[in-house]
């Protein structure tokens, strides 16, 4: 049978006996062979722990005991997140090789209780941050549409790999974008959900207020089922909220008709770096969820640039109170390009981290307030492709980045596929809710996907 | 007019980070972009709002 590209065919193929979860790994297993050194995916893979955890729940399916849509799907793991399978690096000579041994935090215990298979560690940028430094013993990411070009990052080989069929889904961290850039690049979907709705224990972090472990999946009901199984509330993480989680897939048939959406095209679509094709690909989308039912409201994020710079000033402090000692007795270990972004945390002041907590406390209750008229907020993901991976500078590509206003805020968004770029290089769409809502934000992303099939195509180079 | 390189070789000093020169030097010119981002913080009128200590969306 051909390989189930979804979380949803995979596991219905499972339950019908077309394909077993060892079956699966073993082809995940030769697709790596042959792609792995091409997009630069893994930095670890553990088949024979893969296939032991498959042998066992094949045999508990057909003994009758189904332990739920994740029953034996096979994930990636972004390597800043501990698993029992293996070591951690956080793509970097400088993390401590025991800091791994804490194995795994209570996502991973959720997702292999729930009966994920874990495939391997995947590519991110260095600590989450920086750019690939080829002087470092780790691979190069690079992007399965185009290998001349960056599968973004830091979540970049839980996206590349997605994209590539070397496993069903995976798990990215969320800083600045960090899961919905290379979503977007790579033409799947991925999830930033409340802050506060996941814990993060067993995550090496980069800004403690930021910080997300979220899915990525080629579809917003993938998304949905992990992330069902992800959240709620754990002691190992103060952030987290007791809030009920509720049931993603539950309503997420329920369509977008009578949805109001509220649109910002000043701050995103009608920026001077937007191309013809980029703004017609993103009204198209448009136009597809108002098809679907649902009325498309122009309005303005209050604060919008304020808000990305309350992200960016505030997280190099927080990344910086956790490097300082590493970058004193290890600078010449970190990559060049991430030594040369923790140290300006350094010159962030005291009064300057206070002053962007207080805009973020300021536009964060703006934004909400937008959501006692609006179910939902959309703009593009991005407005530029996949740059080249020579030369890649997130300074330059960062203006063409529309998701780090909601890291500020804390508000879930999700990157869905929505078309191409004039270069055939895929873009997104991003889809905003108010605070713990990701039911309405899963809802529509699924019923956008109802009506396209963007999320569902295959790069040429994985085409094996 | 604030002199950016020596603001910047102060903070880095303090900071005990070795940075070394050729590095420091690259900083440099990156540094306006930062510059910006803290100053556009100060322009927003959040008037007497407290900081998000650690962010509790749910309060």
């Amino acid at each position: 049978m051909d390989l189930p590209l979804t979380i949803q065919d995979t596991a219905d193929a499972l339950r019908s006996g077309a394909i077993t979860s060892r079956e699966l790994v073993e082809i995940y297993i030769d697709r790596a062979e042959v792609l792995d050194e091409q997009i630069g995916c893994y930095i670890a893979r553990f088949d024979d722990t893969a296939r032991a955890a498959a042998d066992v729940l094949d045999a508990e399916l057909q003994a009758g005991k189904d332990r739920g849509i994740l029953h034996g799907i096979p994930l990636g793991v972004k390597d800043i997140i501990a698993t029992d399978d293996g070591p951690t690096t956080a793509q970097s000579l400088v993390l401590p090789s025991e800091w791994g041994d804490q194995g795994d935090g209570p996502v991973m215990q959720r997702l292999r209780g729930a009966g994920a298979i874990i495939m391997g560690k995947v590519t991110t940028m260095e600590f989450a941050c920086g750019t690939p430094d080829p002087d470092k013993p780790f691979p190069i990411p690079r992007n399965p549409w185009d290998l001349t070009t960056t599968p973004g990052g830091s979540s970049s080989g839980t996206g590349n790999g997605i994209a590539a069929g070397l496993f069903t889904a995976g798990l990215g961290t969320d800083t600045g974008g960090s899961v919905r850039w290379p979503a977007a690049l790579c033409g799947i979907s991925g999830m930033k959900q409340t802050f506060g709705r996941v814990p993060k224990a067993g995550c090496v972090p980069l800004g403690f207020t930021y910080d997300n472990i979220g899915p990525m999946a080629r579809s917003a009901w993938d998304c949905a089922a992990l992330l069902q199984v992800m959240a709620g509330a754990d002691e190992s993480d103060m952030t987290t909220s007791t809030i009920d989680v509720g049931d993603y897939l539950g309503t997420i048939e329920d369509g977008v008709a009578g949805m109001r959406i509220g649109v910002d095209r000043k701050n995103t679509i009608e920026q001077p770096i937007v191309t013809p094709d980029v703004a017609a690909t993103f009204e198209a989308a448009l136009a597809e969820l108002a098809d679907a039912g649902a009325e498309i409201i122009e309005i303005e994020i209050p604060y919008y640039q304020a808000l990305v710079d309350a992200d960016i000033v505030g997280f190099f402090a927080e990344a910086y109170s956790w490097h300082r000692g590493y970058l004193q007795s290890k600078w010449d270990d970190y990559g060049r390009p991430t030594r040369q972004s923790l140290i300006c945390g350094a010159l962030v002041s005291g009064g300057d981290y206070v002053q962007s907590q207080r805009v973020r406390e300021f536009g964060r209750n703006l934004v909400q307030d937008l959501f006692g008229e609006l179910d939902l907020i959309a703009t593009p993901t991005v407005v530029q492709s996949a740059p080249k991976v020579d030369g890649l500078s997130l300074t330059d590509v960062f203006p063409g980045i529309h998701t780090p206003v909601f890291n500020s805020t804390g508000h879930p968004s999700i990157a869905i596929p929505c078309g191409y770029d004039a270069s055939s290089m895929p873009l997104s769409l991003q889809l905003t809710g108010a605070y713990f809502q990701e039911a309405t934000v899963f809802r529509a992303a699924h019923a956008y996907q109802q009506a396209t099939s963007w999320h569902l195509d295959i790069a040429p180079m994985a085409m094996i | 007019m604030i002199d950016t390189e020596l603001a910047l070789r102060q903070l880095i000093t303090l900071s005990g980070v070795p940075v070394p020169e050729d590095e420091l030097l690259e900083l440099i010119p990156g540094l306006d972009g930062l510059i910006a981002r803290v100053e556009n913080l100060y322009s927003v009128p959040v008037g007497d709002t407290p900081p998000t200590s650690m962010l509790r969306v749910e309060a």
